[in-house]
């Protein structure tokens, strides 16, 4: 039984060592958070990260990760588990969770707020200090691995106010707060990941923080990091870097073609058109 | 007539037929003692006596034109004579109309503008007099203005338009349109734009209304070439069809929109303005805006550039109103964008940040500049007023040269900054600017000895090229250059590196121009005419800012008297990024840093990081004068809000700008809320019954329900597993789809302005009760169908004053009080719309719900003090599009009004965000139904 435990959770664990860079003392919390055996919430505006760095500290602190992206039509069921037919016998099979809570491993619920609320019901006596989960069908209580932590991300920003998470829900969690890295390593990610060099990595990064500071014009989330790897992935492919900015930027945030117009004003600004770059004196 | 009699005096007669006008004409005559001959003096005696005993007003107007006409064209009294004899044969008012006009026809000296003029009086005069008292006026201004080919087409236009058959007031009409018209078009274009429509004219004469209407709409932007390809092509594609050319020539059909676009070559500002303001607040994240240059404040005396000059103030940019430099109006509209581009990063480098103190310091560690720098010579007398740049040009010989020299250095720095700030935005608008600096060296670099300098260091043009085009000084502008890449080695040059460049290279350029014999003009020399004419104007950046630089000084000062001495610069920021609003953290962070301390300051007295300084409050005030009392006190007990408004003549949000106030509306207690309801019993029945079928916004899938359309798998599974185990299975096993929960909150906000007390036709109601009771039924409705509803009202009078009622919080329950309240409702005052739009908001974003609606009810158009056409307009859009921003509907509904107004409302609104009910009796049973279609 232990035997196979240990390889089902090694299926779990991440092979090779994710690229994450640092924004700030988050290693260090999470850390923390994970010897005390808290929950953690992690939030921050899509594409900054989050994901990422989950998979990340599941290497470094090498647990297993078992990632449930929730949607409106997740069941309490999809997360512990059902009986199931088996020629004529009915077998139990575990759900993510459980098999998160049996094998010590990390939960992380992405985009919680998405799930139906009756899945929160489910979350709650794991994530105080009772720890463990109630597997109705089978009437277990099953209690969780030492090892086992929950994370769950959100997205504050522009959650519509009927989707934002209960106080009963928030505060069983510490918060990590994500932002976009400061621009040095923001570029540093943008050049590794979409496989561009420093200088246009950097450029990127200029124009997003550009596009963050606009206000007023109906912009709902700024240019995420995912958007600008994926600008940087364009031109790795021979994109030219105007249109590819406009590809995987402008209109990717916005329908309303004035505001594109902006983006694209400011995208001019940072990448030359195809003439030879004029820079003499 | 007795032209040949000498009596000494020839005015004694008309002295003794009105002694009052005889005084009159000899004021005038002593007034200039012109060669006015006796013969002249009695033709004028004579014609004004017989114009005097038609009506003593023709008279005068006889004299008044004759004594015009002896002065300055003695030669045509004949004609003048003639002409008001004839016209005054008919009728004193025709002759008066002549001999007012005639006047400045003859003065014209333009035969052919004669000829002309007596045609179209003739012509006017068949349509009916009323015809010509208003274009003839008009025509006298043109004249006036000596513009004579305006004054020809004009009178060409005249001629044709009321010699056409067709109904008085449509006469009637264009004697308004076609004055008012030529006086409002540019004097440039007005020529071919009044030819035009003389052209259609002929044709039709709503096909020429069309055309003036398009103008308006910016036909008017077109030159003369292209304006005539418009009207031809116009006429050519829509020969049978005159409705369709209406469309095309009033720019109202896609067509001719299209064909407008193509012929536009000239790019205007108004076109190119809101993107522009877009962008730079995207680029800059400050509130920079553009503006036009006609919109500059003219200060004599301060303007010594060409009018043309694209500059800026600490927050406007100010750009030409016109370009039309290039032949293809892309073109153009990119002179526009790079004009722009280049601006902003004057405001993003820190131009206008120059401090002097800081500079002359630099300058005081280069032995070459300080040489050069004599502070005695600084211009003492302007030093209060003046900028720190002005004053540190002061410190020259010639300080417009300084000034240039300055120019040429900043427009580098900033070149070089932007390169390396905005790679694209330099290779695409660089080469724009040395093209035209390679066009104008080309023409005769001779006559601008600096703009070899400015080519070479503001636009980068590389030496070679220079060298080509033979420009003086080559040697010159190699050194100054090399200087200037020198100075950009070091890290972060800032505007006074700009400055201290000036000091070093001062002496030699005013050497070189000595010698090239360019000290011309009173010992100055030619400025430089930058291409497309950039300038940097430190006296309007003072204006802008006059308040401001005020305050530092004094600030400066006092905390001088305290042996702290920071530069005013740092502390000019301050006040800007605070709006003049100063408090003690804000100057405490500031000497926290030493980077802020002057020199002198760094030596002295400096506080220790942690150490904090003691301004007593009052101290500041006195320094920073009323100001420094954060906001003002709101009266009484109502709480009030602060809301910024748009205005669009700026293209900008002023900030805190209107306030709301909550009021109360006065208790009653009174049954018109049920009695409305008894009038109304069978409509309240089926509102009722209707909205208990109103289940609305999406499907809701219901899992584990007794019957439905589908099985729940997961269900299924656990049915035959329980069944299996011997357990008793549940029977849920279907999944239902239905239309269920409404989570909807609707606002109703009801304009309460004064002409809502109008009565309605056939009753004694006004316009307001019928709403009333319109929202008594749709209270009921929204009751049965339990969405979450407020109900507002606003008024007020002006933009502090504007008075927001709440009649029924989401909260609170249908009860008598509010019931009472409803009733309670009265017409108040005017309507700023958008405010009370903003403060709706507010109140509806606070409110947890997926559907927001806010449903506006009035009468009418927004309109308060200072808050007309199309300013209240296009704030009241704004409001409504940030509410959708926001997620919050808007639907408009407008009661007693024309329905000619759809149009006007479409453009407020949105043309499917609203209704018009023109009859506002329609309303009770409207409304229901139309907030039932809304959230069906
Ligand atoms: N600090 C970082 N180090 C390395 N990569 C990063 C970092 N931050 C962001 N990224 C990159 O950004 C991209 C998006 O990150 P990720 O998918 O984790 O975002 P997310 O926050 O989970 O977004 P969402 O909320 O939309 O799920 C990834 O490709 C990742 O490489
Ligand atoms: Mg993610």
């Amino acid at each position: 039984m232990e035997e196979t435990l240990v390889e089902e959770a090694n299926g779990y664990r991440i092979a090779r060592q994710p690229f994450y860079l640092p924004t700030g003392d988050e290693f260090r919390l999470f850390q923390a958070a994970c010897n005390a055996r808290l929950p953690v919430m992690l939030k921050g505006p899509t594409g900054c990260g989050k994901t990422r760095f989950v998979e990340y500290m599941a290497h470094r602190l090498n647990r297993p990760l078992i990632t449930v992206s929730c949607h409106e039509d997740l069941f309490a069921s999809d997360l512990i588990g059902r009986y199931l037919l088996k020629g004529d016998e009915t077998v139990w099979v575990d759900g993510p969770l459980t098999r998160a809570v049996r094998l010590g491993a990390i939960c992380y619920l992405d985009e919680v707020v998405e799930a139906r609320k009756d899945t929160t019901v489910v979350i709650h006596p794991l994530t105080d200090d009772r720890r463990v989960l109630h597997i109705d069908r089978k009437g277990e209580m099953l209690q969780a691995h030492p090892n086992f932590l929950m994370v769950i991300s959100f997205n504050p920003g522009y959650q519509s106010i009927l989707k934002d998470l209960k106080q009963s829900t928030r505060q069983r969690f510490v918060s990590l707060e994500f932002g976009y890295p400061d621009p040095e390593t923001e570029a540093r990610i943008v050049a590794h990941e979409g496989g561009v060099d420093q200088q246009t990595a950097m450029r990127l990064v200029s124009l997003a923080g550009k596009i963050r500071g606009i206000r007023d014009h109906g912009l709902t989330e700024g240019a995420s990091t995912r958007l600008l790897i994926y600008a940087a992935k364009l031109v790795h492919n021979q994109t030219p870097e105007r249109e590819a900015c406009r590809t995987a930027i402008s209109l990717p945030l916005t329908d309303d073609r004035r505001l594109q117009e902006t983006l694209d004003d400011l995208i001019d600004d940072f990448f030359a058109g195809d003439g030879p770059e004029n820079n003499n004196a | 007539m007795d032209l040949k009699t000498t009596t000494p005096d020839p005015l004694r007669k008309l002295d003794l037929f009105d002694p009052e006008t005889g005084e009159k004409v000899r004021r005038e005559l002593q007034a200039d003692r012109a060669a006015v001959s006796p013969q002249m003096l009695c033709m004028l005696a004579d014609e004004t006596i017989w114009g005097l005993s038609l009506e003593v007003s023709f008279g005068q107007a006889i004299a008044r034109g004759m004594l015009a006409l002896m002065r300055r064209s003695p030669l045509s009294l004949d004609s003048y004579r003639s002409g008001v004899r004839h016209a005054g044969g008919k009728g004193p008012t025709l002759g008066r109309l002549m001999a007012n006009h005639l006047v400045s026809v003859l003065l014209s000296g333009h035969p052919r503008i004669r000829h002309l003029f007596f045609k179209a009086f003739e012509v006017m005069e068949g349509a009916g007099v009323y015809t010509l008292p208003k274009p003839l006026e008009a025509l006298d201004r043109i004249l006036y203005a000596e513009d004579f080919r305006s004054a020809e087409a004009y009178l060409n236009l005249l001629c044709t338009t009321f010699s056409r058959k067709i109904p008085y007031n449509r006469h009637q009409q264009f004697t308004v349109l076609l004055s008012k018209a030529a006086l409002r078009y540019a004097p440039a274009k007005r020529p071919w734009l009044l030819t035009q429509i003389e052209r259609v004219m002929r044709i039709d004469d709503r096909l020429a209304s069309a055309l003036m209407s398009g103008m308006d709409k910016g036909l008017d932007l077109l030159s003369g070439a292209a304006l005539s390809r418009f009207v031809s092509l116009g006429l050519d594609r829509n020969e049978p069809d005159r409705q369709r050319a209406e469309k095309f020539f009033a720019l109202d059909s896609r067509a001719g929109r299209s064909a407008f676009h193509e012929l536009q070559v000239a790019a205007s500002f108004l076109q190119v303005q809101p993107q522009l303001n877009r962008y730079l607040q995207a680029r800059t994240g400050q509130e920079v805006s553009v503006r036009p240059l006609s919109g500059l404040p003219t200060c004599a005396g301060d303007i010594r550039l060409d009018d043309g000059a694209t500059c800026s103030d600490g927050k406007s940019i100010y750009l030409p109103d016109e370009v039309d430099h290039f032949d293809a109006q892309a073109e153009n509209i990119k002179i526009y964008k790079c004009l722009t581009r280049f601006e902003a990063g004057l405001h993003e480098f820190g131009t206008f940040q120059f401090d002097l103190e800081k500079a002359l310091e630099q300058c005081s560690e280069n032995p070459q500049c300080r040489r050069r720098l004599n502070p005695g010579q600084s211009g003492a007398g302007q030093a209060d007023a003046a900028s720190d740049l002005e004053r540190f040009f002061g410190f020259f010989h010639d300080p417009l040269l300084a000034e240039n020299l300055y120019l040429i250095f900043e427009h580098g720095r900033i070149r070089r900054l932007l390169a390396q700030s905005y790679p694209g935005l330099v290779s695409t608008c660089l080469p724009m600017f040395q093209n035209e600096a390679r066009m104008v060296l080309a023409k005769g670099a001779n006559r601008q000895p600096l703009l070899p300098i400015y080519a070479r260091i503001a636009c980068g043009l590389p030496p070679q090229e220079l060298q080509q085009s033979r420009a003086a000084g080559m040697d010159l502008v190699r050194k100054t250059a090399a200087l200037f890449d020198n100075a950009m080695q070091q890290d972060g040059p800032t505007a006074e590196t700009s400055g201290m460049l000036v000091a070093e290279s001062y002496a030699e350029v005013e050497t070189f121009l000595g010698r090239n014999g360019h000290p011309a003009e009173n010992g100055s020399f030619l400025p430089l005419r930058t291409p497309f004419l950039r300038c940097i104007r430190p006296d309007l950046h003072r204006q802008a800012g006059l308040q401001i630089e005020q305050m530092a000084r004094s600030l400066k000062k006092q905390l001088a008297d305290r042996g702290i001495h920071i530069y005013a610069s740092v502390l000019r920021d301050h006040l800007v990024t605070c709006r003049g609003k100063l408090r003690a953290r804000g100057i405490e962070d500031i000497l926290h840093r030493p980077e802020n301390y002057t020199r002198r300051g760094r030596a002295g007295k400096q506080p220790l990081l942690g150490e904090s300084i003691e301004i007593p409050p009052g101290e500041l005030s006195a320094i920073a004068g009323a100001d420094f009392v954060s906001s003002p006190a709101p009266r009484s007990d109502c709480p009030s809000f602060w809301y910024r408004e748009w205005d669009c003549r700026l293209e900008d949000y002023l900030a805190e700008y209107t306030r709301v106030r909550e009021c109360d509306v006065e208790r009653c207690s009174s049954d018109f809320y049920t009695s409305t309801l008894d009038r109304y019993e069978g409509l309240v029945q089926r509102i009722r019954s209707a909205f208990e079928l109103l289940k609305p916004q999406g499907l809701k899938w219901y899992r584990r329900w007794i019957e439905g359309d589908e099985f729940d798998y997961r269900q299924l599974l656990d049915f035959a597993l329980d069944r299996r185990a011997g357990r008793t299975p549940s029977e849920r096993l279907y999944i239902k789809r239905i239309k269920a929960q409404r989570d909807v909150a609707v606002l109703l906000l009801v304009d309460l302005s004064r002409s809502t007390a109008s009565t309605v036709a056939g009753s004694e109601a006004s316009v307001l009760d019928v709403e009333k009771e319109a929202i008594v039924l749709l209270s009921e409705a929204l009751h049965v169908v339990g969405d979450r509803f407020a109900i507002d009202g606003f008024s007020g009078a002006g933009r502090l004053g504007v008075e927001y009622f709440r009649i029924k919080d989401f909260s609170d329950p249908l009860d008598d009080t509010v019931r009472c309240r409803i009733d309670a409702m009265s017409p108040r005052r005017n309507t700023r719309m958008g405010a009370a739009i903003r403060h709706a908001a507010s109140r509806l974003s606070a409110v947890p719900c997926r559907v927001k609606l806010l449903i506006l009810l009035g009468d009418g158009f927004p309109n308060d003090l200072n808050y007309k056409k199309t300013y209240a307009v296009e704030d009241t859009r704004r409001a409504i599009a940030e509410l959708r921003a926001q997620g919050i509907y808007v639907h408009a509904i407008t009661v007693n009004m024309n329905p000619e107004n759809t149009l006007r409302l479409d453009e407020l609104f949105g043309d499917i965000h609203h209704n018009l009910i023109s009859d506002v009796t329609d309303l009770p049973d409207r409304l229901w139904r139309i907030y039932g279609s809304l959230t069906r």
